[in-house]
C-alpha cells in the first residue's frame, strides 16, 4: 500500500511540474504565435521521428525549419506549432473561437468562412493583400502571388479574404494500368461517355471493381461544366471568372440560374430543370461503384490490384506511391471532360490537373487578443514566398507549390498533373476552359448547403431517395437558403 | 460405459465450460487480432488482413509511444486527482450525515441524491459557459473539478449506505477516549470501511481514465490532452498519412496498459471492491 | 418517521464538514441546470447571451423531424441494449456461478475482467477499425462472407447503424454488471439452493423463480443506471457515426443532438431547450420507476 502511494504522489508531483512549465512558458517581449498545421493534402506538423521506415514514411520537418528561420528574422516572435493538428474539427474550433483561444493561425476547411461572418472569428486580409510581401523580390502586393480567378475563391461572401491558401492541389484518377489493358481500355478516356465505358468495360470484362472516389471532386467538375455558359451574365458584380455567393443570389433571383424550375410543390415535373440534370450526371459513375463503396476500403484494394480505378488528390497519391505491396504499373489521369455526347449541357470544361488553391489557413481572433497579428501575417508571407513555399510544399511531397520554378522538385507522379493544368491554363485565357471551382453552387451557398448536398446524394447512394426527390427537396433547400442569405446579408439590390 | 456415465453426470458442467469458453474467445479475439495487428507493418496488414504478422516489427510502437507518452502522463495525473478529490470529498460528506445531527439534514440529503437524475449531458453547454466564466478552460481543473463535483452525489450515496452499517458503539467509543470528530473519521471509520473505498476508487478511476467527451471540450490546447483524444487524434491524422494503422493499434495496445498493470497487481482489492458494493444493494 | 419529542442537540460542524461538496457542488452541479433553462428560452450562441424568444427553441424542437426520429431511436437504444445487455451479464453470472469447479470459477472470472481495463474509448476505435470496418479487413464481414453475404458498411449503412452500435463492445461483460451480479448470487445463502434441489427443480427453474427474484435489487440498478448512461452516453456518435449515413438520422439520439446544435451549429439555446427536454423525460421515468418498483418490493 504505502508503495503505491509514493509512486502515486511521484506522478502527482510529476504532473504538477509539468503543468509549471507550461504556464510559465513565454513571458516578457516575446510573443508566442501558435500555429495549427493541418492542411487539405497532408498536416505540416513534423513527424514524431526523422528517420524513414515502414511505419514512418514521410519524415518531415519543413516547416519547423522554416520557423525557426523566420524567427532569426524577427525575434520579437516566437512560432509554437501544435504536435498535431484539429483538421478543422468544427466541435473543436467553434468553441475555441468563441473564447479566442484557438491557435493564432489555424487550418480550417474553406466553406465554413460564410457561416461564420459578423462573429469576429477572423481577421479580414484585404489590405495585407495589397501590400508587398518583403520576403519576395520585386513583388508589388501579396496578392500577386496568385492567380486572380483561383485567389477569387477563397473570398467570403462580404467581399473579404480571410484566409491564405498555401498550396495547389493536384486532384484526379489514378488507374491501374494492367487492369485497364485486361478489359480492352486501350486509351486513357479523355471524355466522361469514354470513362463511363471504360468503367462499364472493366466491370463486364474483368472481375475487378471499377471505380470510387473519397470525396467529391468530380462533382465540382461536373457542375462547372454543365453550367459554364451562365458564367459571364453572372460573374458581373465582382469580375474574378467565378460566380461568388452575392452573383449565385443575383443570379437565382433574376432566373439566370434555376435549380428551382418546375421543382417546387406536389406535382413538380422537374421538366427542363438543369439541376435534376446535374444530379443525374454525377450519377452516372455511381453506377459503377463497388457494393457498399462507402466502406470500401479504396486505397488498400487499389494497392492490392482489386481497383482499376480511384479518385485521388496529391494525398492519397504520395500514400499509394510509396506502398511496398504494388506490383502493378500505375498512372495518373486527369477528370475526362463532359461533352454533349452525354448530355446537351455541357459547356466550357473545367481547368484539368489542379483544383486550385488548397490548404487555407486562417488568422483568428486569438491573434487580436494577444497582439500577434503583425507577426502572423508576416510568417503567412515569409510561407508562401516561392523559396520557402517551394521547400514547404514540395518536401511534403503531396501538394504543388504556389508558384514551382524550374528547380523545384515536385514528385515525379505529380508532374502530369502539373504538366496539363499548366496546358489548360491557356485555354481559360481563349475561353475554351474555366477555371476550377468557377460554378460551384454547393461550395458558395453556405457549409449548411454544403453539408446538405453532399448528404443527399448520399441518400441517393443507400438507395434512401431517388435523384428525383434529392432534386425537388434540394430545389426547396436552395430557396430557403437564398432567402436566408438575402436576410443575413441585406444585399444592394439596386447594383443588380 | 464409463464415459457415458460420465458425461450423463457432468453434462451440465461440460455444456457450462463450453458456452464460457465460447464467450471467452469472442471476447479475447478482438484484443487478440488488435494485438497482432500492431506488430504488423502497414503493407502487410493490407495484403493479410488476419493472419500473423510475417515479420514482427517493433516500428509501430516505438513511433506509438513518442506520440502518445504525455498524453499519457496526461490522463494520469487529472484521473488520480479527481479520485483522490472524489473519495475524500465523498467521505467527508458521507461521514456528515452519519455522525451528525444537524437541521434539515433529510433535505439536504434529498437535494444532493436528486442530482443524481440530472444527466450530465443535459448541462453541457451552460457548464462550458461557466468553466470558461471562471477561466478554467485550457486547464486540467476545468476537467477536473466538475468530474469532482460530478461524482459526489453517487459517492455520497454509496459511501453513507455503507458508513451507516458500521456501528455506532465503535465511533462512540472512539469519542469517549478523547478523539476529535476528525480522528474519528480517519482512524475509525475510514480503517473499516476499506472495501468500499476501494470500489469508489476503482469506480472513479475507470471513469475518469476513460472520459472522452468532456476533455475533448474543455482541453483546447494540445498538450494537455488526455489520452483518448490523442488516440482518436492519431488514428485519423496516421491513416490520413499513411493509409495504415500500426501505429495507432499499438497505441491502443500501450493504453490499456496502465490498468491492466494495476489490476496484476491488486487484483485482490479489485474484485472485492467492485463486487462489495453488490451486497448492499 | 416518528417525531422526535426530546430536544436533538444539533451538531452544527456538519456544516464544516459539508463545506467542500457544496462549494462545488453549488457551482458546478446546481448552477448549470438552471443556467441551460434560462439558456432554453433564448437564442443564445457561443459568443454571449443573445436574445429571449420564449418558446421559440421548445416550438422548434417539437416540430423538427430530426427529434422525434432522435427519441425513437434512443429508446430502442436503450430498451434493447439493457434487455441485451442484462440479459447476457445475468448469463455469464449464472454460468460462473454453476461451475463446480470455485478454482475455475474464480479463474474465468479473472479472465474475464481483463476486456474491462481497456479504455472504452479505445474499444469504440477497435470496433470500429477491426470488427466493424468495411470492405475485406473487417472481422464482421469476414465472419458473414462465411455465409455468402457480401461486405456491409455496418455502421454507415442506414439500416445496420443502429444494430451495429448495440453490438459494440463486450455486453456480456459490460463494465462490472457481471461481476456484480456475481456478487449477488455468491451471496444467496446455500441452505435456500439446496432446499429448491431438494424439492427436484432442475436447474432452469431454480434460476428463475429463486435467483432472479433475489437480483431484484441488482437488476432496479442497473435499469436506472442503463437509463441514465443510454439517454447520456454519445461517444459512438461522435466518435464513428455522427447522426447518421446521409440524411437518415439513423443513429441521431436526443443528447447528440444537444451536441450538435451546441458544438458544431453554435446554437446554444436550442441546445438548452434540447437538455431541459431531456431532463424532463428522465425525470418522469425515475419517478415512474421509483413508484413501480417499490411497489413490487
Amino acid at each position: 500500500m504505502k508503495k503505491i502511494f509514493i509512486l502515486i504522489s511521484l506522478i502527482v508531483f510529476g504532473g504538477l511540474l509539468a503543468n509549471c512549465d507550461n504556464n510559465n512558458g513565454y513571458d516578457g517581449e516575446i510573443k508566442t504565435i501558435v500555429v495549427d498545421a493541418g492542411g487539405d493534402i497532408g498536416n505540416f506538423n513534423t513527424t514524431p521521428i526523422m528517420t524513414p521506415s515502414e511505419a514512418n514514411p514521410f519524415p518531415y520537418n519543413t516547416l519547423e525549419t522554416l520557423a525557426r528561420e523566420w524567427e532569426a528574422l524577427n525575434p520579437g516572435y516566437k512560432i509554437e506549432i501544435n504536435k498535431t493538428s484539429s483538421n478543422g474539427d468544427r466541435a473543436i474550433l467553434v468553441p475555441q473561437l468563441n473564447n479566442k483561444t484557438a491557435p493564432d493561425i489555424t487550418y480550417q476547411n474553406g466553406t465554413v468562412v460564410n457561416m461564420d461572418l459578423g462573429k469576429d472569428y477572423y481577421v479580414a486580409l484585404n489590405d495585407y493583400l495589397d501590400k508587398p510581401n518583403k520576403y519576395v523580390e520585386g513583388n508589388v502586393a501579396w496578392k500577386d502571388l496568385y492567380i486572380p480567378e483561383e485567389l477569387a475563391q477563397n473570398m467570403a461572401s462580404d467581399g473579404k479574404y480571410y484566409t491564405i491558401t498555401l498550396e495547389k492541389i493536384p486532384v484526379g484518377i489514378m488507374y491501374n494500368k494492367e487492369i485497364l489493358a485486361a478489359a480492352g481500355v486501350e486509351e486513357i478516356p479523355k471524355t466522361y461517355a469514354e470513362f463511363l465505358q471504360a468503367l462499364s468495360d472493366i466491370k463486364t470484362k474483368t472481375d475487378k471493381e471499377a471505380y470510387t472516389t473519397t470525396y467529391t471532386w468530380y462533382d465540382i467538375v461536373l457542375e462547372s461544366t454543365m453550367f459554364s455558359d451562365i458564367l459571364t451574365e453572372s460573374d458581373v458584380l465582382t469580375v474574378n471568372g467565378k460566380i461568388d455567393t452575392e452573383e449565385f443570389v443575383r443570379a437565382f433571383d433574376k432566373g439566370i440560374w434555376n435549380p428551382t424550375l418546375n421543382a417546387l410543390g406536389a406535382n413538380a415535373t422537374l421538366e427542363g430543370n438543369r439541376y435534376y440534370e446535374y444530379i443525374k450526371v454525377t450519377k452516372m459513375k455511381t453506377e459503377y461503384y463497388p457494393e457498399n463503396w462507402q466502406s470500401y476500403d479504396a486505397h488498400t484494394n487499389f494497392v492490392n490490384g482489386n481497383l482499376a480505378m480511384v479518385e485521388v488528390t496529391g494525398r492519397e497519391i504520395r500514400k499509394l506511391s510509396i506502398n511496398k505491396n504494388v506490383d502493378f504499373e500505375w498512372g495518373v489521369m486527369p477528370y475526362p471532360d463532359l461533352t454533349t455526347e452525354t448530355t446537351e449541357h455541357a459547356y466550357a470544361p473545367s481547368i484539368r490537373g489542379v483544383a486550385g488553391l488548397a490548404t487555407p489557413w486562417f488568422i483568428t481572433n486569438s491573434a487580436v487578443q494577444k497582439g500577434t497579428v503583425e507577426g502572423a501575417v508576416d510568417f503567412l508571407m515569409f510561407l508562401t514566398a516561392p523559396e520557402n513555399n517551394n521547400r514547404l510544399i514540395g518536401d511534403l511531397k503531396g501538394g504543388i507549390p504556389l508558384n514551382p520554378d524550374a528547380s523545384t522538385e515536385i514528385a515525379p507522379y505529380l508532374q502530369d498533373l502539373l504538366d496539363i493544368y499548366t496546358e489548360d491554363k491557356e485555354d481559360v485565357a481563349t475561353n475554351n476552359r474555366v477555371y476550377w471551382g468557377s460554378v460551384n453552387s454547393w461550395a458558395m451557398l453556405g457549409y449548411a448547403y454544403n453539408t446538405a448536398f453532399i448528404k443527399s446524394l448520399q441518400d441517393i447512394d443507400n438507395g434512401v431517395k431517388t435523384p428525383e426527390e434529392v432534386a425537388k427537396s434540394l430545389a426547396q433547400t436552395i430557396k430557403n437558403t437564398v432567402q436566408a442569405l438575402k436576410i443575413e446579408n441585406n444585399y444592394d439590390e439596386t447594383k443588380w | 460405459m464409463e464415459f457415458v456415465k460420465f458425461m450423463r453426470k457432468y453434462y451440465v458442467q461440460i455444456i457450462l465450460t463450453l458456452i464460457i469458453l465460447i464467450l471467452l474467445f469472442l471476447s479475447f479475439y478482438p484484443l487478440y487480432m488488435l494485438l497482432i495487428k500492431s506488430f504488423k507493418t502497414i503493407s502487410d496488414d493490407q495484403t493479410n488482413p488476419f493472419g500473423l504478422p510475417k515479420i514482427w516489427s517493433f516500428e509501430n510502437y516505438e513511433y506509438a509511444w513518442i506520440v502518445i507518452k504525455p498524453y499519457l502522463f496526461n490522463s494520469l495525473y487529472i484521473t488520480i486527482i479527481e479520485t483522490i478529490g472524489i473519495v475524500f470529498i465523498g467521505s467527508l460528506t458521507a461521514f456528515a450525515f452519519v455522525r451528525f445531527e444537524f437541521p434539515y439534514k433529510n433535505i439536504i440529503f434529498y437535494l444532493i441524491i436528486s442530482l443524481l437524475m440530472i444527466p450530465g449531458i443535459v448541462t453541457i453547454t451552460s457548464q462550458y459557459e461557466l468553466v470558461n466564466r471562471l477561466g478554467l478552460v485550457n486547464n486540467h481543473w476545468g476537467v477536473i473539478l466538475p468530474a469532482i463535483s460530478g461524482s459526489i452525489p453517487f459517492a455520497t450515496f454509496l459511501l453513507k449506505t455503507s458508513f451507516s452499517g458500521v456501528s455506532t458503539e465503535l465511533l462512540d467509543a472512539a469519542t469517549i477516549d478523547g478523539a476529535s470528530d476528525f480522528q474519528v473519521y480517519r482512524h475509525v471509520m475510514i480503517p473499516i470501511s476499506k472495501p468500499i473505498l476501494w470500489t469508489l476508487v476503482i469506480i472513479s478511476f475507470i471513469g475518469g481514465w476513460n472520459d472522452y467527451l468532456w476533455p475533448s471540450l474543455v482541453l483546447l490546447q494540445e498538450n494537455l490532452h488526455t489520452l483518448p483524444i490523442a488516440l482518436v487524434n492519431f488514428t485519423s491524422s496516421y491513416y490520413g498519412m499513411t493509409g495504415g494503422y500500426g501505429a495507432p493499434f499499438a497505441a491502443y495496445v500501450i493504453s490499456s496498459l496502465p490498468l491492466l498493470i494495476i489490476f496484476l497487481l491488486a487484483s485482490k482489492q479489485f474484485i472485492t471492491g467492485l463486487t462489495s458494493g453488490s451486497i448492499k444493494m | 418517521m416518528r417525531k422526535n419529542q426530546h430536544k436533538t442537540k444539533y451538531q452544527y460542524q456538519a456544516f464544516l464538514w459539508l463545506l467542500p461538496s457544496f462549494s462545488l457542488l453549488l457551482v458546478f452541479s446546481y448552477y448549470p441546470p438552471i443556467r441551460t433553462l434560462i439558456f432554453s428560452f433564448t437564442n443564445s450562441n457561443g459568443a454571449g447571451v443573445g436574445k429571449f424568444i420564449f418558446l421559440d427553441n421548445y416550438i422548434e424542437l417539437f416540430t423538427s423531424q430530426t427529434f422525434y426520429r432522435s427519441v425513437f431511436n434512443v429508446v430502442i437504444f436503450i430498451i434493447v441494449g439493457m434487455i441485451v445487455g442484462n440479459f447476457a451479464t445475468i448469463l455469464l453470472a449464472e454460468l460462473l456461478f454453476n461451475l463446480k469447479s470455485k478454482i475455475t470459477s474464480s479463474l474465468f472470472r479473472y479472465l474475464f475482467i481483463i476486456p474491462i481495463l481497456v479504455p472504452s474509448v479505445v474499444i469504440i476505435l477497435i470496433w470500429q477499425y477491426i470488427v466493424f470496418a468495411g470492405g475485406d479487413s473487417g472481422i464482421a464481414n469476414r465472419v458473414i462472407g462465411f455465409f455468402n453475404i457480401g461486405n456491409q458498411n455496418w455502421y454507415f449503412d442506414p439500416k445496420l447503424a443502429p444494430i451495429s452500435i448495440i453490438l459494440t463492445g463486450f455486453p456480456w461483460v459490460a463494465g462490472t454488471s457481471f461481476l456484480i451480479y456475481l456478487a449477488g448470487l455468491q451471496s444467496i445463502p446455500h441452505s435456500v439452493i439446496e432446499a429448491s434441489k431438494l424439492d427436484g427443480a432442475n436447474l432452469f427453474q431454480r434460476i428463475l423463480k429463486i435467483d432472479l427474484p433475489l437480483l431484484k435489487g441488482q437488476i432496479k440498478y442497473f435499469v436506472v443506471m442503463g437509463l441514465i448512461g443510454g439517454l447520456q452516453n454519445i461517444n459512438m456518435q461522435v466518435l464513428v457515426t455522427g447522426s447518421g449515413p446521409g440524411t437518415t438520422n439513423a443513429t441521431n439520439v436526443p443528447a447528440f443532438m444537444l451536441y450538435e446544435e451546441a458544438f458544431t451549429y453554435d446554437r446554444y439555446g436550442y441546445a438548452s431547450a434540447i437538455g431541459m427536454v431531456i431532463f424532463f423525460i428522465t425525470l418522469i421515468i425515475t419517478i415512474f420507476n421509483m413508484k413501480k418498483l417499490k411497489g413490487n418490493d
